[in-house]
């Protein structure tokens, strides 16, 4: 019984452990274990997503034909499709249809209580959310899509050859804590992904949300939250810190065992209420804690995107705390 | 149980509130813990959930368990435990013996001597056995000390038992002891209640009773064995009140002492702290004195130390107090051009010093100032108003001394004078005349001045004469060898005129330079006051005093105090009054005659006190409290500082090791009192740190007296008592400090350091590692000296060819050497030595100096011009011997120490009191040592 057991967030979950390789690790068996993202498209019917290049019916670089045109003055003469224009005076130019990858945009909740965990989680919340978004990252990214990250200082993901640069980045910025900015502002024409615990106020989730999603009215509302967060496993006297919009202000539970059932209460209809809001600006809404298997906990998202219900919520084992 | 059978509090009282601790469970109930910090991001979600039900008792019982004992340790710590000593003595035999030492030294711890005797006289009773109490001192001379009693009866004695002021006659002890045996026998565990000092024959004592049974010596506590204030010999070699010495067992010799003069209602008149006074060293007490004299009032006795007893005390006469001489001079009268060596002036104020405070100013201040002697100098003019001013002075008791006025003031200064002077003085031994100058002729039997030592160096070559009709009043103190009165005296009122017929200076007569000056001067102080003559060791004696009865006027008892003399003490004569041990028939006290006092004071009588050193006695030395107590409270303290701990940290444990400072409701409990505790501990944490520096830097930093150590045990002890003597005195009397004593082995210690090693040899048998040692010191700017002492002359001794000394020379590098000059700077490097004062324990030896290499300068003449120091001093009359015996006589071991005072000045000055600057002081101190000596012989 080492002297950690009384310390909270001693060893287990430092964020200095957050780094590419624990990101690549936790990743692994994840990535591994998974369907490939590309057969969310050919598997299902009615999938919430589709994959793959997209025909934008426009001329451009694509691989299929688009129309012929004459050839004019400026057009490069290597374009002139032969056969076709010896079928008659004129050189035509055979043009192809415009194709462009979808856009990922992901958003990653840094704010300081994303670096709570509880002494019997494996990961803390951010730790967690970092290799959720790797991993999702990675399986876009073998589909083919673009990665950008709406948090400006992440960079995003292009191809193969990025992935341990991407991690290392991903792992550096979410090491660190800053707050919710107002110039995050989501992508038009993206699909976004938003990661975080949305435990601040309705009305500042609505804001995010609405902002974050730009009127996609498409993608993923996913809620990271620690078991000890949803079970509440503490007993005796606690002081706790409420924070507000601007002061932190302390409080006492002299008994917070008994408080339990309203918490969780309080605590569920949050989460309906986020929820809500998701559907209200047409992104699908996950919940995880992380006490959730990332294999299992991609597997919800790959589920969720490809239309199908949610399979039932396993592993939130409720560790309970003594004093 | 036998810990808690001898545990005890020093304040018990506290304990009852231990039973407050049930209580405080109570409180601990009403108190809820010290909440968690909790850390939760979902916290807001709480925020109105909080119940009101707050008193939840959730401590650990082993929590509450710990701070209960906390408190408990804490009240029991405030009661202050400690563990009485375990006593119980089983009496072996059919009595237990007591001696008791009431002698003068047990003063400061009689009470502790009592308590003893009475617990263990309790012990006795419980054990049903006699008591064979022996007091060292008997109640009557007649009476035996010793008695064997029942326990009540000796409670009783011991209660009532008295101190005498003196020392127990050990030998008579010892005799009645073995007189006694019989009753001896009975006891066998002997317990002595000593007071620290041997009286005598402590040794042999205990040595006798030690065939008996076993002897328990019980010792008190250095601080309060006694002191004694011993009369000192000032600079002059008098005795004299403003200096005095200190002597017995001191800690480590180096604590302040205040020296207190009080009346004789023990008020305070003055004091003074005296600081580093060492055993039996002279010290000056001037400024106690001072203090007193500008006061114009009259201790009655000092004390040495707060406790006071009959040694710690010295009476004072009174007379030494009231005498104040006034030498009358008016501004014409001082004559600055002239030389002050032939003003009378000079002569005067010389005679009076150091027997009475003086004083040079206009007659109407000398009277204010409370005279009881006014000289009127022979150039003073006596105007009407003087007169009419003298005369009501006299009439109301003071002295007026005269001297024959000069030739231009002759006719105003006819008055005033106890007889009728003619006009004329008379001139003997002139140029033209065939006379010889007058001396000293008879000192009338009934005259004041008797018992002065006659002076046949005395000329007189002028004199006045009386009238031959001298008046019926007048009446001759001295003749002139002529039988023309020399001194005359006439009472006037209560008071008198005195009149020396020659002049107080050089011209008229050598009166001023002799001894008898100054004897007559002090006499005629002594008188002035119209009490009685104070006799101390100066005192110049009459056949009449020598023979007068003095009777006891007061004793001095154990205490200190001057009590009446009690009913057996008879008269005594001064002869046994100096020279007898105090006993039954002779108290220290005041002793009187018909015109004359002697103050014995206890410490005079004390030869020299000598410490008992545990090993030198053939028992086993116990302190009177007999073992200390054991404080527990250390120990609580201790308790309590770990019982804080372990609250703070289990407290920390139950909390997840929150960071202090971001606590902002509570503190563990533990915290408060850690820190009173800590503040409580190093405040009275002793920081001093004992820096000591090498033993080489420390001789280095101080003179060292060393000798060689031989392997006799006896002579290396006397060497270091007899060097510890002189290293004293050095302190005490000349500019050096820290003065330290070393015995060195030739063969191993370094020798640089020491500027003068002593060898009292004992046998030229060493190796030649050591002689190379000697030799090689010497070479190198030491100065060796080697003590024979066998009391030889060296000459002598080199005619045996098997002599020590002779073999000594065939291995020591030896200088040529020879006999000390006459001249030689050792002579007066510091005082002044003649042949007879370089004595030692012998007389007959001599010393043989190095007097430089060169062959030709072994004259001493030519040896007085050499800056040569001597390397090696040979001398044979034992001088460590005189120096390390206390018992010897004063005036013998001054003779010594002063000779090692100047062999160790010698040493460290080399030739510098050579140099013709010194000569003047020297003359004068030589003419002036020699009227003293004069005086004192004779």
């Amino acid at each position: 019984m080492a002297l950690s057991r009384f310390i909270p967030n001693a060893s287990k979950h430092n964020n200095h452990r957050l780094s590419g390789d624990f990101i690549m690790l936790g990743a692994e068996s994840a990535l591994a274990k998974t369907p490939d993202f590309t057969q969310l498209l050919s598997k299902f019917k009615t999938p919430y997503f589709t994959t793959g290049h997209q025909g934008q019916r426009r001329s451009g670089t694509g691989a299929d034909f688009w129309q012929y045109k004459e050839y004019q003055d400026g057009d490069n003469s290597q374009n002139i499709d032969w056969r076709k224009s010896a079928k008659g005076d004129t050189h035509y130019i055979r043009e192809r249809e415009w194709e462009k990858s979808q856009t990922i945009s992901i958003w990653l909740s840094r704010s300081r209580m994303m670096q709570f965990a509880h002494k019997s989680d494996d990961y803390s919340k951010a730790q967690y959310a970092a290799i959720l978004a790797y991993i999702l990252s990675a399986k876009f990214m073998l589909t083919g899509e673009h990665i950008k990250f709406i948090n400006a200082q992440i960079k995003g993901l292009h191809s193969a050859a990025q992935l341990q640069h991407f991690a290392h980045s991903l792992a550096e910025h979410s090491r660190k804590t800053v707050p919710y900015q107002k110039s995050d502002i989501g992508q038009a024409k993206s699909f976004p992904i938003l990661i975080s615990d949305f435990w601040e106020d309705l009305t500042v989730v609505e804001k995010q949300i609405k902002q974050l999603s730009a009127n996609n009215f498409r993608g993923l509302v996913i809620q990271i939250a620690s078991p000890a967060e949803l079970t509440l496993p503490y007993k005796g006297r606690v002081v706790l810190e409420s924070i507000s919009q601007d002061s932190a202000e302390n409080f006492t539970i002299s008994k917070i065992e008994d408080t339990k059932t309203a918490y969780i209460q309080r605590i569920n209809a949050h989460q309906r209420d986020i929820e809500r809001l998701a559907h209200k600006y047409g992104c699908q809404y996950i919940q995880l804690n992380t006490a959730r298997a990332l294999t299992s906990a991609t597997m919800d998202v790959y589920r969720s995107l490809a239309g199908l219900p949610p399979a039932s919520t396993q592993g939130a084992t409720s560790a309970e705390g003594e004093i | 149980m036998p810990f808690f059978a001898h545990l005890s509090f020093i304040s018990p009282q506290i304990l009852w509130c231990l039973f407050l601790l049930p209580l405080l469970w109570l409180v601990f109930k009403a108190i809820p813990p010290q909440p968690k910090m909790l850390n939760l991001p979902t916290a807001r979600f709480l925020v109105g959930l909080e119940t009101e039900n707050a008193a939840s008792d959730k401590l650990p019982w082993w929590l509450k368990l710990l701070r209960v004992i906390l408190f408990a340790a804490i009240i029991i710590a405030a009661a202050a435990p400690y563990i009485k000593p375990h006593e119980d003595i089983s009496i072996k035999g059919e009595s237990l013996a007591i001696i008791f030492e009431n002698s003068w030294a047990a003063a400061p711890h009689s009470d502790a001597q009592k308590d003893r005797a009475l617990s263990l006289i309790a012990l006795a009773e419980q054990q049903k056995k006699t008591i064979l109490l022996i007091k060292t001192i008997a109640d009557h001379e007649k009476q035996s000390r010793i008695t064997l009693t029942t326990p009540s009866e000796a409670r009783s004695m011991v209660e009532h038992i008295k101190l005498y002021p003196w020392k127990a006659n050990h030998v008579s002890l010892l005799q009645d002891l073995k007189d006694n045996t019989d009753k001896l026998k009975a006891a066998k565990t002997f317990h002595w209640l000593g007071h620290g000092y041997d009286d005598g024959d402590l040794q042999s004592n205990i040595a006798y009773i030690n065939k008996l049974g076993k002897v328990d010596y019980y010792k008190p506590d250095d601080n309060d064995t006694a002191l004694a204030i011993k009369r000192a010999l000032n600079a002059e070699g008098r005795e004299s009140h403003k200096s005095i010495q200190i002597d017995g067992a001191f800690n480590d010799n180096k604590k302040a002492l205040r020296i207190t003069a009080k009346d004789q209602f023990n008020n305070v008149l003055s004091f003074l702290t005296l600081k580093d006074i060492k055993n039996n060293s002279d010290t000056d007490i001037s400024a106690l004195w001072d203090g007193i004299e500008m006061q114009d009032i009259a201790p009655s006795y000092l004390q040495a130390g707060t406790f006071k007893h009959a040694a710690s005390v010295r009476y004072i006469s009174a007379n030494i107090i009231k005498q104040r001489v006034g030498i009358a001079t008016a501004n014409n009268t001082i004559n600055r051009e002239e030389s002050p060596l032939i003003q009378s002036l000079y002569y005067l104020s010389k005679a009076v010093e150091g027997k009475a405070p003086y004083n040079i100013a206009p007659i109407d201040n000398l009277i204010t100032w409370k005279a009881t002697l006014i000289i009127i100098p022979e150039n003073y003019a006596l105007s009407a108003n003087d007169t009419q001013t003298l005369t009501d002075w006299v009439e109301n008791g003071g002295t007026l001394l005269r001297f024959p006025p000069d030739a231009n003031i002759k006719q105003q200064s006819k008055t005033m004078m106890p007889v009728e002077l003619l006009d004329d003085e008379r001139n003997i031994a002139g140029r033209l005349d065939w006379q010889d100058p007058l001396t000293l002729g008879a000192i009338p039997e009934d005259s004041p001045l008797s018992g002065i030592a006659e002076d046949k160096t005395l000329e007189i070559k002028r004199q006045i004469l009386a009238t031959p009709a001298m008046s019926n009043t007048a009446a001759s103190w001295a003749l002139a060898s002529d039988g023309t009165p020399l001194i005359t005296a006439k009472d006037l009122g209560s008071g008198r005129i005195v009149l020396i017929h020659t002049q107080a200076k050089p011209g008229w007569s050598n009166l001023p330079l002799t001894g008898f000056f100054i004897n007559t001067l002090h006499r005629i102080i002594d008188i002035s006051t119209g009490a009685r003559i104070s006799i101390d060791r100066n005192t110049a004696l009459s056949t009449d005093l020598e023979n007068a009865s003095f009777t006891p006027y007061k004793v001095i008892n154990a205490n200190g105090d001057l009590i009446a003399p009690p009913n057996e003490l008879n008269a005594q004569t001064l002869q046994n009054i100096q020279s007898k041990p105090l006993s039954h028939s002779l108290w220290p006290g005041i002793y009187r005659s018909k015109n004359a006092e002697i103050i014995v004071n206890l410490g005079d009588k004390i030869n020299a006190i000598r410490t008992i050193y545990p090993q030198q006695l053939k028992a086993s030395i116990k302190p009177y409290i007999k073992e200390r107590n054991v404080n527990l409270l250390p120990y609580f303290i201790a308790l309590i500082i770990c019982l804080i701990l372990a609250e703070w940290l289990s407290v920390a444990i139950l909390t997840g090791f929150t960071p202090m400072f971001k606590k902002t409701t509570a503190k563990p409990l533990s915290t408060l009192l850690l820190i009173g505790l800590s503040c409580l501990v190093f405040s009275s944490a002793a920081l001093a740190q004992t820096d000591e520096g090498s033993d080489e830097a420390q001789r280095a930093n101080s003179l060292n007296l060393a000798y060689i150590k031989s392997n006799n045990p006896i002579i290396d002890s006397m060497a270091e008592k007899g060097l510890r003597y002189v290293a004293n005195a050095l302190e005490g009397r000349t500019a050096l400090y820290d003065v330290k004593v070393m015995g060195v082995s030739l063969a191993s210690d370094e020798l640089a350091f020491y500027p003068v090693l002593y060898w009292p040899f004992t046998s030229a048998a060493l190796r030649d590692e050591e002689y190379a040692a000697l030799n090689k010191y010497m070479n190198s700017g030491g100065m060796l000296f080697i003590d024979m002492r066998n009391g030889r002359k060296i000459s002598q001794t080199l005619y045996n060819k098997n002599s020590e000394l002779i073999k000594l020379g065939n291995h020591l590098s030896v200088p040529l050497l020879s006999p000390l000059p006459e001249n030689h700077v050792l002579r007066k490097s510091y005082y002044l030595l003649s042949t007879e004062n370089i004595a030692g324990r012998y007389r007959t030896g001599d010393i043989w100096i190095d007097l430089g290499n060169s062959a030709s300068k072994n004259t001493p003449k030519e040896a007085q011009d050499s800056q040569y120091v001597a390397r090696l001093l040979i001398g044979a009359n034992d001088w460590i011997g005189l120096w390390s015996d206390e018992n010897a006589d004063i005036y013998e071991r001054e003779k010594a120490l002063r000779f090692a005072i100047n062999l160790i000045m010698y040493a460290l000055t080399g030739t510098y009191k050579q140099d013709q600057v010194h000569t003047k002081a020297i003359l004068e101190r030589l003419d002036k040592r020699e009227q003293q000596l004069r005086g004192r012989n004779e």
